[in-house]
């Protein structure tokens, strides 16, 4: 009776219960990796989207830089063979500035809406605003009702 | 009688129902966990080329220099091709050169973004460089004294357009 007691006690391999443990335990933690994974993923295509807004606030800035932040400024005219970028509506023009005007600039699948606007700082010197607008959640949401997140840029143009 | 309970209740092993139930379980799990090592792989790998693929480090290398170039660039004296898959311009050799000698041409052929450097009057080409490949669409605006370079860049599983502009600071 004793022999066979320690015999049970001591027995070799592992239980359902223990197995099933076992695998519960590891789908967690590879779960967990699965998403911090998901996570920085989802968090490059957003750095990647705003790097993008930066770049495109500053062409358009640039641009209007270029030609010395004239009130006749077109990006859709200048740019349109090139990006496809379109008169339609933005977001609003900072306090103080007189809007330009509001385009749709579609890059790399993502809408940006933008306003382009201007104030005069002093004499020869003009403020040239660009604030661009775009959804980060979700794809396909392309309403600038759905914008999420924002990127703004200011120059200084001596005219 | 008391032989055959103690035979019981000491056997090894499983049941054909504890193994059977036992190894769909695990196939579930294995299945579930093997899903997700994919997706995350997958996920990873596009996270990965999103920031280190050959396209994304060939337009770095081309805003950069498109940018270097424009900057010291004279803004009396520059042109674009017709189709606007070439831009010329010209800057001073160095700070001793007292008009603009040197000239530089960004220009899109057979999938390559080149660069070409050279003197000017008389024109003499000094150095050829291609500033990066898989370039599917390359288009250079110019708008007063700022150029623009819009360049879509495809290696066949990954296409982006990038945009630069810069302006032409030199007389």
């Amino acid at each position: 009776m004793f022999k066979k007691r320690t015999k049970v006690w001591f027995r070799r391999g592992i239980s359902l219960i223990e197995a099933m443990n076992a695998i519960v335990i590891l789908a967690i933690a590879v779960m967990g990796a699965s998403a911090y994974k998901y996570s920085a993923t989802l968090d490059a295509r957003k750095a990647e989207t705003y790097i993008t807004s930066a770049r495109i606030g500053h062409l358009l800035c640039e641009s209007w830089c270029g030609l010395q932040g004239t009130e006749t400024y077109d990006p859709a005219a200048h740019l349109g063979s090139g990006l496809a970028i379109t008169k339609s509506d933005g977001p609003a023009a900072p306090q103080g500035f007189t809007t330009l005007g509001t385009f749709e600039l579609l890059l790399n699948d993502v809408v940006y809406h933008i306003n382009l606007s201007w104030k005069d700082v002093s004499t020869n010197l003009r403020a040239l605003n660009v604030v661009l607008v775009w959804p980060q959640r979700g794809q396909g949401q392309n309403e600038i009702e759905q914008a999420d997140k924002s990127f703004e840029l200011t120059t200084y143009i001596l005219n | 009688m008391i032989m055959a309970r103690k035979r019981i209740s000491t056997q090894y092993g499983f049941t054909l129902i504890e193994l059977i139930i036992a190894v769909a379980v695990s196939l579930v799990v294995i299945l579930g966990v093997a899903v997700s090592l994919v997706d995350s792989q997958r996920s990873w790998h596009r996270l990965y080329n999103r920031a280190f693929s050959d396209v994304v480090t060939d337009a770095y290398v081309a805003r950069k220099t498109f940018n270097a170039a424009i900057r010291k660039a004279s803004k009396n004296g520059f042109f674009i091709d017709d189709n606007g898959n070439g831009i010329e311009v010209c800057y001073y050799a160095d700070d001793n050169s007292t008009s603009v000698d040197r000239y530089a041409r960004f220009y899109e052929l057979n999938g390559e973004l080149n660069l070409i450097r050279g003197k000017l009057d008389p024109k003499v080409t000094l150095e050829v460089q291609t500033v990066c490949g898989n370039v599917s669409e390359c288009l250079f605006t110019t708008a007063g004294r700022s150029a623009q370079m819009i360049l879509t860049l495809d290696n066949g599983s990954q296409t982006i357009t990038t945009v630069s502009c810069a302006l032409m600071h030199n007389e």
